[in-house]
């Protein structure tokens, strides 16, 4: 015991030559030290620090998918942003059931989660984590001595990025620390009012958008943010505001809207290629090309920005089953994600953007599925391999097993009997790893068998900011009295999905549209708060952890502020409820 | 003391430690991760030590000298710098099973590594009952204000003995240690008796067999039923000998001798813990390499 407490104290003796007292901030002797003013003074050094904010929503970290993430607590991938994101704003609505077993998991979607729940804290500690990168760009960035148009432009990009980490806290959690570039490092933040921090992001996204600095519509560098990105961020803060300030703003919402709508941004209504529909294509692993729509997506590619979040969750989440893993180009399925049957009953039988994984799909899959070697499409190779070690017979008669068993067990089921099981629940195949052309991006070469694999990570950009939204957003600003063209725009929405036009908009009508066309994008959540229909009003399979679904405490509308940070920051209150 | 036969020492301590390092949640916003190695506090360590022994026979065919040793600590943290005084303290004690899951609570006014758990509810036969929890603060709900510091890893007192008998041409050695207050979370049992995991993509997953008798659907990774006292007896080692000192001889002066004997290594270890060993650094038992009972079998030859 003793000899423990000296172990003790050598820690702490090391520790206490870390501490951190006022007298430490001076600027390194050493001419070979790195600092702010010696390694920032190129647009390349720009281009690569700002690299390291946007990668906050694309990655778990600075050292790829299996390195150390930048924020523990939970596993690296699990807490990727724009997978919290999806935890948050699909698992806890009609459109997406999550059957892993991972710890709380379940319990988006049962509407039960608890003020410690681990993936809550996760998304959370992402969010700030991505304000607090872009508060340090502001700052350090902001006192060079560099050209200032570039300068500029680059800190007015941070702004809109960290405008979109607020815009998420606001829509989640409400009444959250805040810090600006202003605040002084290592200071425990106090807390700001949801009302409040509306208010400062209606500010700020209009001061980033009157001040010029960004370009119109599309960015100076692929995938970096336009003053597009900034009003359709301002657009969604105004339809929110009944719900974040308890004041509707939909005149300005649509004003907004009609600034964007002349922007030069449209539909994207034609095919890149022959395989896909127009509308398949804003999902597919080359979406980077449809700009005329994209506003703002956040980058994957599967060499060189790999994930376990983003749309490399959305694509190996959603397959599993009988699904085959070559159609949506990649190696194996992680058989996670489904849909309920009260959002699958939402399309009507022309409508071009179900992609949903039904018991006709399944089954047809199941008929395909190979009962050769050959069949599976194995180079000669590897069947010779197979041949010559006695292996062929079996391998046959493995394959004809797993179809037999597919059939008896695997096929896809509409109604969720039960979440665990994969085969309950329509899937999706909307995200996919193939391009407009039908191929799959970056396939691994397998030596041994002469064969080319399909890649562990995809090229699929996840679309965060669609021109189709800018539509369906100014159809409800009609619809609720402003003034854009709604109808006309609504239709044109209901055009490109191959359903007839309507002659007047109705509310109910413009809510089912948007989870038609936008589902997995991460608004479900959000739509059904304005709509008055997340707690209650309306229910779906497995909504308060019964079969049928039933309505939960209305206090739900908001996540709880996490018992870590509250523990670590006495200046939190909780949110109403919890 | 009578001839040097009994010798005893004793020792008294306490010992400060300040600034004790922790890998800990930090303010969201304050830096540009949400959990850092942080100096969040201090702690004392009180306690005595003795150190008895004795020689208990010494003829000239016989002799037995047996000694003992006993430590008692008592640690408590004192200061905790990182959380404000009205706060709750700092989860400790990762666990493998599900993501991000701590057992254990640093708290002013308890000692290092105490246990915060929920409480489990059992049924009237003394079966625990899947996922319910006793609703400690009667809230009417189960939330993690619900879990309370209950007991901690390390223990009161630690005791070490060893004795030596030898009479003529034989010699045995005995020893052993204990410990008792040390309280032991079975993460092994926790994380590998639920039963929803049992078939899982066609597949069976291995279950302990104590998995019946919890009978948990779901894993109950913050339960208190996983946590149990560790308190231990046990036997370490056990050598018998004999000597031949005259085999045969090799000159005049000298003759050769042979020593037979035979050794157990961790004889048997006598506790109310259900895991495979209570002897866990840290308090949670989840990645403990099981110690192996060893025979040995030895000749030694003497020129």
């Amino acid at each position: 015991m003793k000899k423990i407490n000296y172990i003790l104290g050598i820690l702490a003796a090391a520790a206490a030559m870390t501490s951190c007292v006022g007298d430490l901030n001076v600027t390194p002797i050493d001419p070979n030290a790195n600092t702010v003013d010696k390694v920032l003074t190129s647009q390349q050094a720009l281009d690569s620090y700002i690299s390291g904010v946007y990668l906050g929503f694309a990655t778990s970290g600075y050292y790829g998918p299996n390195g150390d993430p930048s924020i523990s607590g939970l596993d690296g991938g699990a807490s990727q942003y724009i997978r919290g994101l999806y935890h948050h704003n699909e698992l806890t609505t009609d459109e997406s059931v999550c059957g892993w077993n991972d710890q709380t998991i379940k319990n988006f979607h049962y509407m039960n989660w608890t003020t410690d729940d681990t993936f809550i804290y996760a998304f959370y500690s992402r969010i700030f984590m991505q304000v607090s990168a872009a508060n340090e760009f502001i700052r350090e960035v902001g006192k060079l001595d560099y050209d200032a148009t570039i300068r500029d432009r680059y800190i007015a990009e941070a702004r809109t990025l960290r405008a979109i980490a607020y815009f998420h806290a606001l829509d989640n959690f409400g009444n959250v620390p805040f810090a600006d570039e202003n605040a002084v490092v290592g200071v425990n933040p106090e807390q700001i009012s949801r009302a409040d921090l509306f208010a400062w992001l209606e500010t700020e996204l209009k001061d980033i958008i009157s001040s010029g600095k960004l370009p119109e519509k599309n960015a100076v560098v692929a995938g970096h943010i336009s003053a597009g990105a900034a009003k359709f961020l301002l657009a969604k803060l105004y339809l929110g505001a009944q719900v974040y300030t308890g004041t509707a703003r939909w005149n300005d919402c649509a004003d907004v809207l009609k600034d964007l709508m002349d922007d030069g941004y449209s539909l994207h209504t034609t095919p890149n290629g022959k395989t896909f529909s127009a509308y398949q294509d804003l999902f597919l692993a080359d979406n980077d090309k449809c700009t005329d729509e994209i506003i703002f997506a956040v980058q994957q590619d599967g060499l060189y920005t790999q994930s376990y979040g983003v749309t490399n969750y959305l694509v190996f989440a959603s397959t599993g089953g009988t699904m085959n893993v070559n159609h949506l180009g990649i190696s194996s399925g992680w058989g996670g994600l489904r849909t309920t049957p009260e959002f699958a009953d939402k399309f009507t039988a022309s409508d071009t953007r179900n992609l949903l994984y039904d018991t006709a799909k399944s089954t047809a899959d199941v008929d395909a599925m190979p009962e050769t070697p050959e069949q599976r499409g194995d180079s000669e190779v590897k069947i010779e391999k197979l041949k010559k070690d006695g292996k062929y017979e079996d391998e046959c008669k493995n394959l004809r097993d797993a179809k037999n068993a597919a059939r008896k067990d695997n096929i896809q089921e509409k109604s969720i009997e039960d979440i665990g099981n994969f085969k309950y629940g329509y899937g999706f195949q909307k995200f996919r790893n193939v391009t407009s052309a039908g191929e799959i991006p970056n396939m691994v070469y397998d030596e041994e068998n002469d064969q080319w694999n399909n890649p562990g990570f995809v090229n699929t950009d996840f679309p965060m900011m669609r021109y189709a939204d800018v539509l369906l957003m100014a159809a409800e600003c009609e619809a609720r009295g402003a003034s854009c063209n709604g109808l006309a725009a609504f239709n044109q929405v209901r055009a490109r999905a191959g359903v007839p036009a309507v002659s007047n908009l109705s509310l109910d009508e413009i809510l089912d549209e948007r989870a038609r066309e936008l589902y997995q994008e991460c608004w479900r959540r959000s739509d059904l708060i304005r709509f008055g229909k997340f707690t209650s009003g309306y229910n779906w399979q497995w909504k308060g952890e019964t079969k049928d679904g039933k309505d939960v405490e209305s206090y739900r509308t908001l996540f709880p502020i996490p018992d870590s940070d509250r523990l670590a920051n006495s200046n939190l209150s909780q949110n109403e409820g919890y | 003391m009578w001839n040097d036969r009994l010798r005893l020492s004793a020792d008294v301590y306490q010992r400060d430690t300040r600034d004790i390092l922790n890998y800990i949640p930090v303010p969201g916003l304050s830096n540009l991760t949400n959990y850092l190695n942080t100096n969040i506090g201090s702690m004392t360590n009180k306690g005595f030590e003795i150190d008895l022994n004795g020689i208990l026979i010494e003829t000239k065919d016989m002799s037995w000298t047996a000694g003992v040793n006993m430590a008692y600590n008592n640690n408590k943290v004192t200061k905790l710098t990182a959380s404000d005084e009205n706060a709750t303290g700092i989860e400790t004690g990762g666990i493998s099973g599900g993501t991000g899951n701590n057992v254990q609570m640093i708290q002013v006014d308890y000692p290092m590594r105490t246990f915060y758990l929920y409480q489990q509810v059992y049924d009237t036969a003394g079966n625990p009952i899947n996922g319910v929890y006793f609703d400690r603060n009667n809230d009417g709900q189960i939330t993690a204000d619900d879990r309370y510091l209950s007991h901690k890893a390390d223990a009161d007192y630690t005791f070490g003995f060893n004795t030596n008998f030898s009479w003529k041409n034989w010699t045995a050695a005995l020893s052993g240690h204990a410990s008792v207050g040390n309280w032991v979370y079975n993460n092994v049992a926790s994380d590998t008796e639920m039963l929803a995991d049992l078939w899982t993509n066609q597949f069976v997953s291995n279950r302990v067999s104590s998995a019946t008798k919890s009978m948990f659907t779901q894993a109950q990774y913050l339960s208190d039923y996983y946590l149990q006292d560790g308190s231990f007896l046990k036997l370490d080692n056990f050598t018998l000998g004999y000597t031949f000192p005259k085999l045969f001889k090799l000159n005049a002066d000298r003759a050769a001798s042979l020593n037979i004997f035979g050794t157990v290594q961790n004889i048997c270890t006598f506790t109310k813990y259900s895991g495979i060993d209570p002897e866990v650094y840290g308090g949670i038992d989840g990645t403990v390499y099981p110690r192996p009972r060893t025979y040995v079998a030895g000749i030694k030859l003497n020129f």
